[in-house]
Order: structure tokens, then sequence, then C-alpha cells
């Protein structure tokens, strides 16, 4: 007999053994089924967000995102003034180029209808920092950086693919974007995110108001580590050439220091800490799952003792035995590992169809989120090691059969037994401890949520319309959005309509610097950041934002009156602290003088935070993009059509941006901290339902093989009662600690989560202890079953058996 | 004239698996009177062993009716049942059965616990019975420490720490080389000698000698009754 048919026999016994063995093998299956799907859907997970590839960018490591610093490096605003750029440009050794960016949105007409596309004015080395391959083309060269050039554009990858169907000939050729005409010199890499999604790419024009500007920042600065040189010698010198700067311009950049972040750590790092304890939680439940699959394999070892030994006897040597016993786990792993795959495709399946459209391009790498090689590999190398790892145990402990115990009938081998049932309590006390840590992270994480639910955002939720438009032109009142807004509150369900810079939870915001007079020589970092927000008059009401003193801003505050701003309290207390606010005349960004003439209530951001906002009429600030919020009396969504309509109308080359519904915008705020809680929530579940098939298993075992032990207490005049209580105890002996154990692994975790920006930090101590109960209600509600046929154990046993 | 201490009237014990039915024992009248050492023989499968489970009332006849004490115990209660057993039934086992995670002296006093006998108390009595058979020496030793004849001396004191009105013995000297054997049943006589009721059931003849009377079965039946000279 040769290899091939040995393994080909054993393979069949395996499979016979196992099929005789159903509700043990099913088991099992399941259990690790479920882990390696909660495995597989996390490594996909964490692959996708953590270990983001950037495509299209060479050596994404080394590009860092340049801040100008006041204090820490999480004050810092994203955007640098121009001045400043180009001295760091002009001085940097460590950098082997720097370039900037500014965003930008167009109207692209050409034969198709217009399309507004959102893209990037970049300068001519930003093709260098990122190290990009055009796949046609070239990349813009310095020449091009001036008003006098002639216009060039850069296609992205998908509009070029979509509008222009890939064809190479596009190169050379004129699209129209904002009326003007752009020659289009080659198309952006294929999926390419860096430094954000863009349309399209336009060289970036410095004048020389922005070469003087060492206060505004207007531009975002990036940089490439040279070859041969770290980040933090980079940063060294940036932090050197910032000191140089601010001796040489006390006025503007005194205290002003510069940092780089790498992008991997900047874009990816938030969600980092966020796939650790995913991952951790995956760790924790596929822990779960292998000591239940060790106690069952176990139970199997003690039942085929005899089996073994017969096998022995029989003439079967040591090293078959255990060859046998691998191949039924291993049988085993691929069956549960097969089939945990196929959970996990499922599982990240109906995670990317949660995840709101908006989100899929901001949160990096998500839409790439798939059971892939990575996935595979680690599924198979993680059943591998526990086919082998949990195989082992019981065919070396098989392998040690002694022949003469094992085939007297019923010996139990009091001593093994004893050592068996006190290493399957021990491990029904490990799975307790790791899911009472994992329960208590998804405890916290569903009280986060609710309390993210209960904060007031500060804007009234009902039904409206969220619709996006930017202007081509600075145009002045009566523009096509005021008569848009004004078409809309005709239209019949139509509540209200606003006009604004900026509707709540929308991303980005434009900040200023509020000052009070006799404040100026205070040095410009001194001087905190607001978010400007520019209304209409009808904007408090429309967003059902309290008017909390004065007045909100009205249509006499027209663009030739008396500038006016609106406060919100936080803004309002950091200005004037206790003292009343109206009526005093604040500096915004430190130049144009305004009153304040009310003050509302605070608006939450995308994050959860306030950082003070400043209202000011939008008829007295002109600006090319513009939010309208249309409130309506009931669902929004059948008044996209009719608007789109009457804009096509009112001006036929200007498109909407983005229409969404303000549901859909608090959902999409949602979602991040929604996500964490189900895939923690599903986990915890997981774990928990694991261990209560776990203590039953292990309970269930243990009164099967105290059966004898059972009958001698019966025996000799223990009441039922005595028995249940017997089984329980042994039960209470392993849950307290484990469950003690466990709520001291949840403490890191608690940590963990916090810097994912999941609770506050604080051990939770009510939230910890109710999770104890539970848990240990759920070890005595599992071992009930066992504990009450251990009660009804026959004396007679003590008759049958031998210890 | 008094009572007997254990009586049975037409006691019938029928197995039933698979539709098939065994009668284990078939109307057996016996009567154990205080104080006497009965000794149970006959062959394999005549009964001894379900009798004697029916006298320590770790099972229950199919029919007919039993007494302990002059009280009918043929149907308790669980909970009852294993009381009775506790408070009047001391038994030892062929193969000992002492619970192997408890020492020597636990072992002796978990019947004691089970009766809710105070700790000091409950380890007084324990420690005399350990005594009385020469094993107090040992009484911190697990069972797995012990030779089987120590075991069973231990199994011994078990059985009688707690004062029980009967003490009944299944293959005593079974597991038990003839040395450890003589050991054990004289130890038996001399309880028996110190006034305790003791019915034994074994298969050796040679064992019968130390009763005052010997009870032989076949087929689930009585079939021979007779004094011994002990």
């Amino acid at each position: 007999m040769n290899g091939l048919d040995w393994l080909l026999r054993d393979l069949s016994y395996a499979v016979r053994m196992l099929a005789r063995h159903k509700a043990r093998t099913l088991a099992a299956i399941v259990t690790l089924s479920l882990a390696m799907g909660a495995t597989g859907t996390i490594v996909a997970l964490v692959q996708a967000i953590a270990f983001h590839p950037f495509p299209g960018v060479d050596e994404p490591r080394k590009i860092a995102w340049l801040f100008e610093t006041v204090g820490k490096l999480d004050d810092a605003a994203d955007t640098v003034p121009p001045a400043t750029y180009l001295d760091w440009k002009k001085r940097s050794q460590r950098f082997s180029v720097l370039s900037a960016f500014r965003p930008a949105a167009r109207t692209l007409t050409d034969d198709g209808d217009p399309e507004r596309l959102t893209g990037l004015l970049v300068s001519a080395d930003m093709a260098r920092t990122m190290g990009l391959r055009l796949p046609i083309g070239r990349a813009i060269t310095p020449e091009e950086e001036s008003e006098s050039a002639g216009k060039v554009v850069l296609l992205g990858y998908k509009l070029w693919e979509k509008r222009f169907g890939r064809d190479p000939g596009v190169v050379g050729r004129a699209i129209v974007l904002d009326g003007a005409k752009h020659t289009v010199i080659g198309v952006l890499p294929d999926r390419l995110e860096l430094p954000i999604e863009a349309d399209f790419w336009a060289p970036l024009v410095l004048g020389p108001e922005d070469r003087q500007n060492r206060v505004d920042g207007t531009i975002v600065a990036l940089g490439r580590v040279a070859d041969g040189a770290t980040l933090e010698q980079a940063n060294a010198e940036l932090e050197g050439i910032a000191r140089a700067i601010a001796e040489e311009h006390p006025d503007t950049n005194a205290k002003k220091s510069a940092n780089g972040v790498d992008v991997a750590t900047l874009l990816i790092g938030p969600a980092r800490p966020l796939a650790v304890v995913q991952a951790v939680a995956a760790a924790l439940v596929l822990l779960v799952a292998c000591v239940n699959i060790a106690n069952l394999l176990l139970a199997t070892t003690a039942s085929r003792r005899r089996e073994m030994a017969v096998r022995v006897a029989l003439g079967a040597s040591r090293a078959v035995l255990v060859r046998q016993l691998l191949l039924e786990a291993l049988v085993l792993g691929t069956l549960g590992g097969a089939l945990g795959v196929l959970i996990a495709a499922w599982c990240v399946d109906a995670l990317l169809a949660s995840v709101p459209a908006e989100l899929v391009g901001r949160l990096r790498g998500i839409a790439d989120m798939r059971v892939g090689g990575v996935t595979l590999a680690v599924c198979a190398a993680v059943t591998l090691v526990i086919s082998l790892g949990f195989g082992a145990l019981p065919a070396l402990r098989a392998s040690q059969t002694s022949l003469e115990d094992a085939l007297k009938d019923g010996s139990g081998g009091a001593t093994g037994a004893r050592g068996a049932r006190r290493l399957s309590l021990g491990l029904v006390a490990a799975e307790l401890a790791l899911a009472v840590s994992l329960v208590t992270a998804a405890a916290i994480a569903v009280a986060s949520y609710r309390d993210v639910l209960a904060t007031p955002l500060g804007f009234e939720q009902s039904p409206a319309l969220v619709v996006t438009m930017t202007r081509p032109t600075g145009e002045g009142p009566g523009d096509a959005f005021t008569r848009l807004a004004a078409t809309a509150r005709a239209m019949p369900g139509v509540r209200s309509v606003t006009l604004t810079t900026w509707a709540p939870l929308a991303r980005g915001y434009d900040a200023v610097k509020l000052q009070l007079p006799g404040q100026e020589s205070l040095a410009d970092a001194d001087v905190p950041w607001s978010k400007r927000v520019l209304t209409d008059d009808a904007y408090f009401g429309t967003m059902g934002i309290p008017v909390l003193e004065g007045r909100g801003i009205e249509p006499r505050d027209g663009k030739d009156d008396a500038r006016v701003l609106v406060l919100s309290q936080r803004a309002a207390r950091r200005l004037f602290g206790e003292e009343r606010a109206l009526g005093r005349t604040i500096l915004v960004d430190r130049r144009t003088p305004a009153t304040v003439v009310g003050v509302v209530a605070d608006v939450l951001d995308r994050h959860g935070h306030t950082m003070g906002n400043v209202y000011l009429p939008l008829a007295q600030h002109p600006h090319r993009g513009v939010t309208a919020v249309v409130r309506t009396a009931g669902d929004p969504r059948v008044f996209e059509r009719p608007l789109r309509d009457a804009m096509r109308i009112i001006d036929p080359g200007q498109p909407l941006d983005a229409v969404r519904t303000l549901e859909r915008i608090v959902d999409t705020y949602l979602w991040a901290r929604r996500a964490v809680m189900v895939l923690l929530g599903s986990l915890a579940t997981l774990a928990l339902v694991l261990s209560a098939v776990g203590v039953y298993g292990v309970v269930g075992h243990g009164v099967a093989a105290r059966s004898a032990e059972l009958g001698v207490r019966a025996a000799l005049g223990a009441t039922p009662a005595r028995l249940l209580a017997t089984v329980a105890w042994d039960t209470a002996r392993a849950a307290i600690p484990g469950v003690l154990v466990g709520v001291a692994l949840s403490v890191p975790l608690v940590f963990a989560l916090a810097r994912a920006s999941v609770g506050d930090g604080r051990f939770p101590i009510p939230i910890a202890l109710g999770v104890a109960a539970l848990l240990v209600l759920v070890a005595a509600l599992a071992s009930l079953g066992p504990a009450r046929a251990a009660a009804r154990t026959s004396p007679l046993l003590a008759m049958r058996r031998v210890s | 004239m008094a009572r007997p201490l254990i009586e049975l009237c037409d006691v019938r014990k029928v197995y039933v698996t698979d539709e098939i039915e065994t009668h284990a024992l078939s109307g057996v009248h016996l009567a154990i009177e205080k104080g006497e050492f009965l000794s149970i023989e006959g062959p394999s499968g005549s009964g001894k062993t379900t009798l004697l489970s029916l006298l320590g009332l770790l099972d229950e006849p199919t029919s007919g009716r039993m007494t302990l004490a002059g009280r009918d115990v043929t149907e308790l209660p669980a909970a009852t049942r294993a009381r009775v057993r506790n408070e009047t039934i001391g038994f030892v086992f062929q193969s000992f059965q002492l619970l192997g995670e408890l020492t020597v002296l636990e072992n002796v006093e978990l019947p004691l616990s089970y009766r809710g006998i105070g700790r000091t108390d409950r380890r007084r009595r324990a420690e005399a019975a350990l005594e009385r058979v020469g094993m107090s020496h040992r009484r911190s030793h697990l069972p797995s420490q012990l030779s089987g004849g120590q075991q069973q001396r231990v199994a011994v004191a078990r059985a009688f720490a707690g004062g029980p009105s009967v003490l009944l013995a299944d293959e005593p000297t079974g597991n038990l080389d003839s040395q450890n054997g003589r050991v054990v049943m004289e130890l038996l006589r001399d309880l028996h000698r110190e006034g305790a009721t003791l019915c034994m059931v074994t298969h050796n003849p040679e064992y019968g000698r130390y009763a005052s009377r010997i009870v032989e079965l076949a087929d689930g039946r009585i079939v021979s009754e007779r004094r011994s000279a002990a």
C-alpha cells in the first residue's frame, strides 16, 4: 500500500468517524465556521483600511502632509499661507520636492449635459511629489503656473473613462471648464486618491498677493522625503526653517513652527485604532471558539480512549494513531474554515452595502474591501494552526493511552479524569473571561452610540432636502440660486427655504479669526479660529436653530447696510465670557468690524463637536458656492426632480452639485459609530453564544464523566438538590474567576476604544458589573440543563461503575 | 416479638430493555433482624446486587412491599429516599467508590455533611471511624495514595461513621487479594460483634462463614437459607 492509499484510507476513516459523531462534528464545524467568518470579515476590513496601498502613488510612506503649527500639532490648520510654503520649498533639502494644492470646482460644458466637477489646482511638482506615472500625456510644467500661460488640465481617470470612453486621443483636445477652454495634457492614474480624489488637476497659480500672504492659509502643502533621509530628519529641518522664518517675520510667524505627517498615518491613522479594536475583538472570538473546540476534542478523546486502546492492541503504532487524529482534525478544520470564508464573504458584502454612498470615497480603501488572497491565506493559516494545535493534544493523549487501563471496562482513571475536568473548567473560565471583555467593549460602543443619539445636534431634524450648488462665476444677488430658492418656496409642500454656505454636518468650512477691538497687537497664533457661516434671513427659522438673544440675520442686513453678525453661544462665551455680547463690535479676520446682533444655540459639526460659529449675512459676503436647505412638509425626495427641472430653466449651464435628504446626512454622520457598535455587538454576541455553548458542553460532558461519582454521592445520601448544587458550584468555581479576569482584561480594551473615539476612556463600572452579572447568568443558564441531569443521577450507578 | 429491621414481602423487580423483560427478582420474601449479619450468595445473574440495591433504597421494586425500621419505604420521593438512605444505611462497594479529589477524612465526612451535621461533630465522628478501622494515620491522604485494602477500610469507616441502622456491603472483597480480603471481613465481623446489622453480597462461600445467616439466590428467587456457625 503506497502513501496515497494510506492517505485515502485514513481520510475515509476520518470522514466516517466524524459522521458517526454527528452532533459533536456539527458543533465543531459551526463553532469554527462562525469564528472564521468573524476573523475573515475583520481581516478583510483591517486589510482594506489599515494597509491601504494608495494606488497609483509611489512609496506613499515618503509623502508627508505639511502643517504650520502653533503649539500642539492637533491644533494645526489644514492650510498653509502661500508665502510660508514658498519659503519651505526654497530652503528644504530633506524634502526632495514640495508641492501645494487647493480644491476647486468647475462646470464642464461639452457635448453632453453640463457636469459639476470637483478637482484640484496643483503646483507643477505635485505629480513628482506623488511619484505618479500617468497612463497617457504629461504632467503640468512650471511654465503653466501662470495666468498668462495657456489653460491646461489633467483629467481624472474616472472622468476620462466616463466622459471620453478612455480615448487616448483626448490629449491635445480642448474642453470647456467654467466657460473657458482648457487643453487636456494627460490623464491621472486609475483609482488615484491622493492628495484627494479629483475629476481634474489644473495648475495652481499663485499671484503677487498670494506670494506675500503669511497669515491666511489658502493652500495645502505636501512634501516627499528625500532618498536617504527620514521623515524625522525632514521634520527637524522643517522646524529649523520655521524658526528662521519666525525670526525674519515676527509679526506674522512668531510662535509658529512646522511639521509633516506621513499621509498613511494622517489619512488612515484615525481608522487604525478602530481596526485594532475590531481585530482584537475578532481574535477574542477566535480564542473563544478555540476553547470550545479544545473542549470538544478533549471530550472526544476521553470517549474514544477505549477505541484507541483496541487499535493499539491490534497493532496500530502510536504514529498511526496520531496521524489519524490529526487527519480528523484537519478535515474538521477544512470544513469549518471553508464555511467560515463563505460567511466572511457574505458579511463583507453586507458591510459594504451598509456604507452610505457618500462615505465610500472618503473611507479610504473601503470600496476595495473583499475576501481576497490575504483573507484566504490568513483563514487557511488560522485553520491549519487550530486543526494541528487542537488535533495534536488529543492525539498525543490518545497515543499515551495505557492499554491495561483503557481496556478495563469503564475504568476512568480517577486522577486523569480529575485533571481533564480541571482543564475543561479552566478553559470555561478562559472563554468567559474573553467573552466578558468583548461584551464590555460592545456595551461601551452601544452606550457611546446611545449618547450620540441623545446629544441634540442643535438643529431640527424634520424632513428637508439639502441642495449644494457652486457658481462658475461670482454673480451678485438675484442670481440663479436666489431665483431657485424663490421657485422652491412657491412649491406646494415646501415649508421654507434658506441659502447658506454651510449646512449642518457638512464637510469643510470657512474659518475666520474673531477678535475684539484693542486686541490687534495679539499675535495671529493667539487668536482662535471660528467657523464662518454665511446665511440669508431664513436660516435660523428653516434650520430650527433657536435664537437665544437679540435677533437672527434679517432682510435689513443687505449689501450696503451696516455690517452685522450673529454668534453661536460657544463663540460668544469664548469672546466675552459671561459678559453680554449684543451690541459689541468684533473684528472679523483682523480687519472688518461688525456688530453682534444676536446669539444662537450651538450646532454640532460632523465630528460631534462645536468650535463656535459666526453667522454673517450672505448678502454682505457674496460667495461662489451655496447650499439650499428646503424644509418640506412630506417626503423631501419628491422635490429633487422639480428642483433640477427648475434650475435647468433658470440657468441651463448651472447643474446642482449634490441633492441629499437631511435624514441621509444625519444617517451618514451616525454610520461610523453605528458600524462600530454593530461590528463589536455582533462579535460580542457571537462570543456570548459560543461561551454559552462551551459552558453547556463542558458541564454536560463533566456530568457525563462524573456520573459514577454523582452516583456514589447519591448512594451516600445526597439529595437531587444537593447534586444540582454540586454541579452548579463547579460551574461557579470556573465562572466567577473567569468573569473577574474578564473584567480586568476589558480595562485595556476600554482605553483602546477611547483611542478610536468610542467612549470617554473612563472604566465604566456599572457596565462592567452588568456584563459580569450577565455572563454569570449565561453560565448559570447554560449549566442548568446538565445540572438538572446531574440531579436525576441514579444512585444505582454506584453499584455498576468503578471509580 | 419485635418487628424485623428490614422486611421484604413478595418483592419483584423487572427490567425492561428493548421490549425484553428481565425478571431480576421474583417474589422475594426476606426479613433481616436487628444485629444480624446476613450473607446473600448465589451465582452471577442470580439477583444478588438487585436485592442489595432494593435493600439500600437505591432502587424501587416493581411490585411488593418493603419496610425499614417499621416504616414503609416502598415508594418514597427521591429526596426523602436520599435522606432515609443517608440516615439509616451505610454502603460498602466492591470498588470502594472513594471520591478521588477528597482526602480520606473528607470522604468519611461526606455522608455526615449531607445530613447537615456541623463541622466539629462531623470531624470528630469521622476521625473516630477512621481510628476504628486503623486508618487515622492516613486521614490527609488521597485515595490514590492508598492500597486497595486500605481504601476499602476507609470505605467501611465512611459506611458506619454516621451510625446507620444497617451496613450493606456489595462484594466488599471483590477487588482485594485474599489477605486484604480477610482483613476487611474481620473488620466487618468485629463491627457485627459490636452490634451492627450487616447485609453482605458475596459470591465467595468462604466469606459466608463470617455471617450469622446465609441466603442463597438463584434466578431471582431465594432457594435456600441457613444459619452459620459464626
